[in-house]
């Protein structure tokens, strides 16, 4: 059994442990209480100097340490290694392919392949890689094709590019020309022929090897028709570039005297290319004239006053030396 | 009280406790001068026959742990309570599988007479042989409260028990001192 005589309520017991109780019945208890407080005096009452130095050693060695930044590793370099080699491999992979695909052309495998790396800016040869595509499909017999890609080509080209190709173009368009291309590839060769200024008409380039275009021969005649009469002309030239022009006895219609009014304003003549035959009035073709009866009078010499002069004399005169262009054509 | 005490800790020794997480000696001398006697009297309290050594212990391993302590001054004192009762159980633990020994000695007292120190002796070999008596929970919670100077909340964080038990731990306590001196059972 419990003896309730001892039972302390909660506020005797704040008293007695606190000290402040004023209880006469619990002045024992709390005297007895307030004595266990002397057990705090069992601590030296100097402190221990080597224990406190020894505690504040061990929180300073214990506290974080807040180190300096430490210079960023070159992390962001090895980060980039991948991306690097990816693209180093890329390149070791694509470079070759370019380079073989830059050298195809329309009927090859890899000719989609060349295109698509200039359409991403990658060897975009422009112009002169299409007119080079053009040169070797028409060397390999492929002049329709040839053609078509040159139209092609010239009608994606910018002005600019075509000034600076002009020369080379009107070449190819010659090649391809004497090449023996289809009524509609010739028309297509036309249709270029007619784009390009009247000093690269194609027509007019010396050394094609057409005796029926031949320099020589158009010149003489001042026809921008060619092959009408000179195939007469050129014919004659049996030893082209020796005495051209001059063995030619038989001087056609065409050489002769150049009936068509075009011939006027004919190229050869207003280049004084004009030769043989055109000091003929234009009323009277077919008849070697006498230049130098009618010197620099017909239409046809207009700008070809001098050459006219030898067309009579086919052994004389300046007129043979104009003769030499025929000399360039092949026989 | 605890209010009170936690102001004039802040205000008396204030960033106390970041100075001695930097190691500052003057911050490790002034918790010791304020808590080396309750420690060292709450462990002599409950038994630790080497309560000063056990109480420099408790230091240390208040020196090491101090960077993980995260509070103010007052839960400072309760956390450095909770390290003392672990020591103390640790002790405990250790004496018993230690062959009991014939006395258990007690710190030894420093300074004044030799008759002083006898009379200081009698005294507290009286008063932790009073509080033997108690059970364990009932002497630790009276220690905790009288000696610590703990308040209910503190207490009941240190020994990890709800303020209720602890307030039944301490009235039993207290009642059983009081019958063993009421009754003479304890000489006085």
């Amino acid at each position: 059994m419990s003896d309730h005589r001892f039972d302390l309520t909660d506020a005797q017991v704040e008293a007695v442990i606190t000290g402040r109780n004023g209880d006469a019945g619990l002045a024992l208890l709390t005297r007895t209480v307030g004595e266990m407080k002397t057990l705090r005096n069992l601590a030296p009452s100097q402190p221990p100097t080597v224990l406190i130095a020894q505690a504040a050693a061990i929180a300073r060695e214990k506290a974080p340490v807040h180190e300096p930044r430490k210079a960023p590793r070159p992390r962001r370099v090895w980060r980039l290694a991948p991306a690097a080699v990816s693209m180093a491999l890329a390149f070791i992979l694509v470079a070759p392919l370019a380079v073989l695909a830059d050298a195809s052309s329309p009927n090859d495998v890899l000719y989609p392949v060349d295109r698509f790396f200039e359409r991403v800016g990658i060897g975009n040869g422009g112009l002169a890689e299409r007119l080079t595509e053009s040169e070797i499909l028409g060397e390999r017999g492929d002049v329709d094709l040839a053609t078509q890609h040159l139209a092609d080509s010239m009608r994606g080209a910018g002005p600019d590019e075509i000034e600076a190709n002009l020369t080379r173009v009107s070449g190819l368009v010659a090649d391809l020309a004497a090449s023996g291309p289809t009524a509609e590839t010739a028309e297509i060769l036309d249709e270029i022929a007619e784009t390009l200024p009247p000093g690269l008409d194609p027509e007019n380039q010396p050394g094609n090897g057409n005796p029926n275009t031949g320099p020589g021969n158009n010149s003489g005649n001042g026809n921008t028709n060619p092959g009408q009469g000179n195939g007469q002309s050129g014919q004659g030239n049996e030893t082209p570039g020796e005495e051209p022009g001059n063995q030619n006895p038989n001087a056609g219609p065409g050489n002769s005297g150049n009936p068509n009014p075009d011939n006027q304003s004919g190229h050869g003549n207003d280049e004084g290319q004009g030769k043989g035959g055109q000091g003929g009035p234009p009323e009277d073709p077919g008849k070697a004239g006498p230049g130098p009866e009618n010197p620099n009078q017909g239409p046809g010499n207009k700008s070809g006053s001098g050459q006219g002069k030898g067309n009579g004399n086919p052994n004389q005169g300046p007129g043979n030396n104009s003769g030499n262009g025929n000399g360039t054509g092949k026989p | 009280m605890v209010q009170l005490r936690d102001r004039v800790g802040l205000i008396g020794r204030p960033n106390r406790i970041e100075r001695a997480r930097r190691g500052d000696e003057s911050a490790w001398a002034e918790i010791y001068h304020e808590l080396a006697g309750p420690v060292t009297g709450y462990l002599a309290g409950l038994g630790v026959s080497d309560a000063e050594d056990l109480a420099g212990e408790v230091f240390l391993q208040v020196a090491r742990d101090i960077h993980k302590f995260e509070g103010n001054e007052s839960s400072f004192r309760s956390w450095v309570f909770v390290i003392a009762h672990r020591r103390a159980i640790d002790w405990r633990r250790a004496i018993r599988r230690r062959p009991p020994t014939a006395d258990h000695p007690l710190p030894e007292l420093t300074g004044g007479d030799v008759e002083d120190e006898a009379m200081e002796r009698v005294e507290t070999d009286r008063l932790v042989d009073l509080l033997d008596r108690l059970s364990e929970d009932q002497r630790v919670v009276l220690a905790l409260r009288v000696i610590g100077d703990l308040s209910l909340e503190e207490t009941a964080a240190v020994v990890g028990k709800t303020v209720g038990a602890v307030k039944a731990l301490q009235h039993r306590a207290l009642r059983t001192i009081r019958i063993e001196i009421e009754q003479g059972e304890v000489s006085l």
